[in-house]
C-alpha cells in the first residue's frame, strides 16, 4: 500500500475527506446487521408462494460514499420489484439489467486494460412464517474498475494518473475528456507554524498540453506558503518514456526556523518521467529535472557569513533526480537520488552542490486466515532512510541548507514522488533542528535520518460486508472472473512469445516440402468439393438428391469456415486448441456440431461419402476418405504437440499482468477496512551537522483512525535529548490519503 | 440454497492495446423454474492507442438448453478452461468474418455457443 508519506501536513483532499467523515458518521454501514434468516428454497418457490418484498437493497463495496450509494439507490425507483410488492424472478433479472446498463453508462469513457464486473441479484432474510411470507431483495455489485464509482463524483477524484505505472497510463487517454474543479480546504498543526490552514484549488481540463492548474495558499500566525502551478502530462507509452509530466510554477514561503526567518520566492520549470515496468518484478524507473530561479532572505546574517552562506541572495538551481519503485502485494520499495547545482543567481557559476538520497521500505503482513466481518488486522512496518550533503564552493543561500523537524520537505514538486530534502524527526517541530546550538539557526550541511512506524488495527469493521464476504456465489464469481481473465492473457502471451510457432507452420504452410499440412488437406478437400456439382442429375432419385445436397452443403460450409479461420496466420495461434480439440467427447459423438472444426469436417465428410457411394461420383469417396484420415492424424499430432509445449513463461507473464486486477480484489476482500483503529509506534533517529548535540531521537506512539483510505494519526513523539529551543517532544498529527490499490 | 441472477463481465485488452474483447456470462432464472444462460460477446478495435475503441461486432447468444449444465459447470469450476478461451479466439475471428460478410450470422453465433459447449462433461 503506497503511503503518501505525511507527518504533519499533506491533507490534499481534506475537504473531501471531511465530507466522507460526515457521511460516514451518518452512514448506517457501521451498524452490525441483525441476525438474518436464511433463504433455503429455489427462487421460483418464493415467486409461487407470493412472498412479499420487505426491502430492496443495492450493495457495493463503496456504499460508505453517500454520493455513490445515493446514485445506485436512486436506481431502485426504476426496478420492477419494490417494497411491499410481490417477488418475481423476472423482476429480479430486470433489476440486475438496470444496474448493468447504469454501470455501462458510467464507464463509457473509461478504458482499463482489464476489468471484471460482477452483479449478483439474490434473495435474503426470508421469513417463512405462514401468512407473513417476506424477503429482502439484494443486489451486490463488484467491479475492479473502481474509477467507475468515483469518476462522476466531485468529492473524490483520487486519480492515479501521476502514478508511474502502465495501468494508470491506460486511464489517462479517456479521463482527459472531462473538466474538473477540485477544492480542497485543509487544516493542520505543528509547533512551529501553530495552527494553520489553507486551500488548494485544482482545475483539470481536457487541454492537450497543460491540463492542470493549481493554486494553493496556507497561513498561520507564524508563516505562510503560497504557490501556483500550470502542469500537463503525456503518455507516449515507450519503454524508456512511458509517462511524463511537466510544469511551470511559482512558490513563495515565509516560515520560522528557531529564531531565524526563512523567506523565499522562486519560479520553477520541471519535467518528470517514468519508464514502463521492467522485468517480471514490475520495477519502474523515474527521472526528471527542474530549473529554478528566484531569491531568498533570512535574518541571521552574521551567522550565515561565518558559514560561507548567504543570508540574502538571489537563487538559481538545476535539479536532477532519479529513482526507482518496486511494489508487490505485501511490500513496496522506493529509492531516489537527487542532485542540485545552484548559485546565488548572479552568474552561471556553480556555487554549491546538494546531494540527497532517500530510501523507503514498507512491509505488510496480511493474516492468512481472517474471519468474515472482522476488521483486517494487517501489521504494517514503514521504514525510511534519508541522507544529504552540501558541497559549498562559493556560498550557499541559507534557505538551501538543511533544516530538520517533523515536516517533510520534498526536493521536487510531485505528489507521487517524494525525495526528502531535510532530516525528518517527529519529536522536533518543523525547522527546529537547525544547528542553532552550534552555529546559529541557519541549518546544517549534512544530515542523516531514519524513521520507523509500526501500526496494526485492533478494532474496526472491514470494507466488505460480512454478508458479501460469506457469500460463496460472490467468491465463485470473482474467482471465475480472475481465472478466466488470466487464461485469456496466457493465450495472448503464448502467441506473443511464438510458443506455438512450429505448430502454426504445420497448420498453415503450403505443401512445398511434400509432407503436407492441415491447410493443404483443406485445400484438397475444397478442390474435391468444387469438382462436384451442387446438385445431382435430375434422373437421380429425389431422396438421394436431397441427401446429397444437404450433406454437400454442410461439408462445403464447414470446410469453407475452417479455410477462412486458418487463412489468417497472425491470429491462428490462440485459436489452435479451439479448432483442433473436441472438448466434450460424448457431446461430439452425439452431434457433430459439438465437435472441433476439424472433427466436424471429418464427420460430415464421412456422412457425405456414404451418399456419394450411391452416385456416379463414388470414386471420389476414396479421395475424401484419405483426406479424412490425414486430417484426423494431423489433428491428433498437433494436439499432442500442444500438450507438450511448455507455456510456463506465458503463465508467468499473465500472472504479472493480472496484478492490477488481483490487487484490487485482494485489497477489497482481505485488506481494506471501512474503519479501523490502530495503535502506532514511532521511532526516529536524526543527525544534523554541524551540531554539537549529535544524534537526536524521537520515540513515541499514538493512535491512528483509518476511514477506508483516509488516515488521521494523532500521537506524541518524545525527544529524550532536547537541545535548546527543540522542546521535549512534538505532537504527531497527520491527515493522510493512501492509495488503496497499491 | 436459492439461486441467483447474475452477470459476470470480463474485459481484456490485448497488450498492443488495439483489440478489446468483452465476454459476459449471464445466468437468468425464470418464473417457470427454468434457467437461461446467455453469452454476450463483443469485439472492438482501434488503429492507434490514442483512439477510442470502436465496436466491430456484438453477438448475443442464448446458451442452448443442452449446454445449461455446462454453463453451470463452467461457473462452478471457477474458470473458463484453455479450450474455452481458445474457442473465444475462434469466435472473435468468426465475428470478423461475419463483419466482412464472409460467413452467416448463424455460423458466427454457433462459434459463440461453442464457448460453453466445448467444455467436457
Amino acid at each position: 500500500m503506497k503511503r503518501l508519506y505525511s507527518l504533519c501536513y499533506r491533507g490534499k483532499q481534506v475537504a473531501s475527506i471531511t465530507l466522507m467523515l460526515v457521511f460516514w458518521l451518518a452512514s448506517p454501514n457501521l451498524a452490525q446487521s441483525a441476525p438474518e434468516q436464511k433463504c433455503t428454497q429455489e427462487l421460483v418457490f418464493y415467486k409461487d408462494h407470493n412472498y412479499k418484498i420487505r426491502e430492496v437493497r443495492v450493495e457495493s463495496v463503496f456504499d460508505f460514499l453517500k454520493a455513490i450509494s445515493s446514485d445506485l439507490k436512486s436506481l431502485k425507483s426504476e426496478f420492477v420489484l419494490q417494497k411491499g410488492g410481490d417477488f418475481t424472478v423476472s423482476g429480479l433479472n430486470q433489476g440486475r439489467e438496470k444496474i448493468e446498463n447504469h454501470l455501462e453508462e458510467i464507464e463509457k469513457y473509461i478504458d482499463p486494460q482489464r476489468r471484471i464486473k460482477v452483479i449478483l441479484g439474490k434473495v435474503d432474510n426470508c421469513d417463512d412464517t405462514v401468512g407473513n411470507e417476506q424477503l429482502d431483495v439484494v443486489y451486490r455489485i463488484f467491479t475492479t474498475n473502481y474509477n467507475s464509482y468515483l469518476s462522476h463524483t466531485w468529492e473524490i477524484k483520487n486519480k492515479d494518473v501521476k502514478e508511474p505505472s502502465e495501468a494508470a497510463a491506460e486511464t489517462i487517454v479517456t479521463n482527459k475528456k472531462q473538466s474538473f474543479l477540485r477544492v480542497n480546504p485543509f487544516v493542520s498543526y505543528n509547533r512551529t507554524r501553530r495552527l494553520y490552514g489553507g486551500i488548494q484549488l485544482v482545475l483539470t481540463t481536457p487541454s492537450k498540453i497543460f491540463n492542470t492548474f493549481k493554486i494553493n495558499s496556507s497561513s498561520s500566525q507564524t508563516g505562510n506558503v503560497e504557490g501556483a502551478e500550470l502542469a500537463g502530462s503525456q503518455t507516449p507509452q515507450k519503454r524508456a518514456l512511458n509517462y511524463f509530466d511537466y510544469s511551470v510554477a511559482y512558490k513563495h514561503s515565509d516560515l520560522t526556523a528557531g529564531n531565524n526567518r526563512l523567506r523565499e520566492g522562486h519560479f520553477r520549470l520541471q519535467f518528470n518521467a517514468a519508464t514502463r515496468t521492467i522485468g517480471d518484478k514490475g520495477i519502474v524507473l523515474r527521472y526528471g529535472a527542474a530549473l529554478e530561479g528566484g531569491n531568498q532572505q533570512s535574518n541571521l546574517v552574521n551567522e550565515a557569513i561565518s558559514q560561507k552562506s548567504l543570508a540574502n541572495s538571489g537563487y538559481g538551481a538545476l535539479k536532477t533526480y532519479i529513482g526507482t519503485t518496486w511494489t508487490s502485494e505485501d511490500y513496496s520499495f522506493t529509492g531516489s537520488y537527487g542532485l542540485q547545482l545552484g548559485n546565488n543567481g548572479a552568474s552561471t557559476k556553480v556555487e554549491f552542490a546538494k546531494h540527497l538520497v532517500d530510501v523507503a521500505f514498507t512491509k505488510r503482513w496480511v493474516p492468512d486466515r481472517q474471519t468474515p466481518g472482522e476488521v483486517h488486522k494487517i501489521l504494517t512496518i514503514e521504514t525510511r532512510l534519508a541522507a544529504g550533503a552540501i558541497q559549498n564552493f562559493g556560498g550557499i543561500p541559507v534557505s538551501e541548507r538543511f533544516f530538520g523537524g517533523n515536516v517533510p520537505q520534498n526536493f521536487i514538486s510531485n505528489d507521487s514522488w517524494e525525495i526528502l530534502s531535510n532530516p525528518l524527526i517527529r519529536s522536533i517541530s518543523q525547522n527546529r533542528l537547525n544547528s542553532d546550538s552550534t552555529i546559529g539557526a541557519i541549518g546544517g550541511t549534512k544530515f542523516l535520518s531514519f524513521n520507523l512506524t509500526v501500526a496494526k488495527p485492533v478494532w474496526g469493521y472491514p470494507l466488505l460486508k460480512k454478508e458479501i464476504a460469506e457469500d460463496p456465489e460472490f467468491h465463485n464469481a470473482l474467482d471465475f472472473s480472475v481465472n478466466s481473465t488470466r487464461q485469456f492473457i496466457t493465450d495472448y502471451y503464448v502467441t506473443k512469445l511464438n510458443l506455438y510457432a512450429a505448430l502454426v507452420d504445420e497448420v498453415y504452410a503450403d505443401n512445398s516440402s511434400g509432407r503436407g499440412t492441415l491447410k493443404s488437406d483443406l485445400k484438397g478437400m475444397t478442390e474435391i468439393l468444387n469438382s462436384l456439382p451442387t446438385e445431382l442429375p435430375d434422373d437421380t432419385p429425389q431422396e438421394l438428391r436431397d441427401r446429397y445436397e444437404e450433406q454437400k452443403d454442410l461439408l462445403d460450409g464447414k470446410t469453407a469456415l475452417l479455410v477462412l479461420l486458418v487463412s489468417n496466420k497472425k491470429d491462428l495461434s490462440p485459436q489452435l486448441l479451439g479448432i483442433l480439440t473436441d472438448g466434450d467427447i460424448e457431446g461430439c459423438r452425439n452431434d457433430p456440431e459439438e465437435c472441433s472444426q476439424v472433427t466436424r469436417i471429418i464427420r460430415y465428410s464421412n456422412e457425405f461419402r456414404k451418399v456419394l457411394k450411391d452416385t456416379i461420383f463414388a470414386a471420389t469417396a476414396a479421395k475424401l476418405q484419405r483426406l479424412e484420415q490425414s486430417l484426423d492424424e494431423r489433428r491428433k499430432t498437433l494436439i499432442e504437440k500442444i500438450k507438450n509445449t511448455d507455456i510456463g513463461k506465458a503463465r508467468l507473464l499473465a500472472g504479472r499482468d493480472m496484478k492490477d486486477v488481483t490487487t484490487v480484489i485482494n485489497s477489497v476482500t482481505k485488506e481494506v477496512n471501512l474503519v479501523a483503529v490502530s495503535p502506532i509506534g514511532i521511532f526516529d533517529v536524526a543527525r544534523l551537522s554541524p551540531d554539537k548535540y549529535g544524534t537526536r531521537f524521537g520515540v513515541g506512539g499514538g493512535i491512528r483512525l483509518a476511514l477506508v483510505n483516509f488516515n488521521i494519526t494523532l500521537g506524541y513523539a518524545f525527544n529524550p535529548k532536547p537541545a535548546q529551543n527543540e522542546g521535549r517532544g512534538a505532537i504527531v498529527f497527520s491527515l493522510d490519503v493512501i492509495n488503496l490499490f497499491h | 440454497m436459492p439461486g441467483s441472477s447474475f452477470s459476470i463481465e470480463l474485459t481484456v485488452v490485448t497488450n498492443d492495446k488495439l483489440k478489446k474483447i468483452t465476454l459476459k456470462l449471464v445466468k437468468a432464472p425464470q418464473d417457470d423454474g427454468s434457467v437461461d444462460w446467455s453469452l454476450d460477446f463483443t469485439l472492438a478495435d482501434r488503429k492507434k492507442t490514442t483512439d477510442q475503441f470502436e465496436e466491430v461486432i456484438n453477438l448475443k447468444v442464448k446458451v442452448k438448453p443442452a449446454h445449461a449444465k455446462k454453463a453451470e459447470a463452467t461457473f462452478d469450476k471457477k474458470s473458463l478452461d484453455s479450450i474455452q478461451t481458445s474457442q473465444t479466439a475462434v469466435a472473435a475471428e468468426a465475428a470478423k468474418l461475419l463483419d466482412n460478410g464472409q460467413i452467416s450470422k448463424k455460423t458466427a453465433e454457433g462459434e459463440v455457443q461453442r464457448i460453453i459447449g466445448v467444455r467436457a462433461g
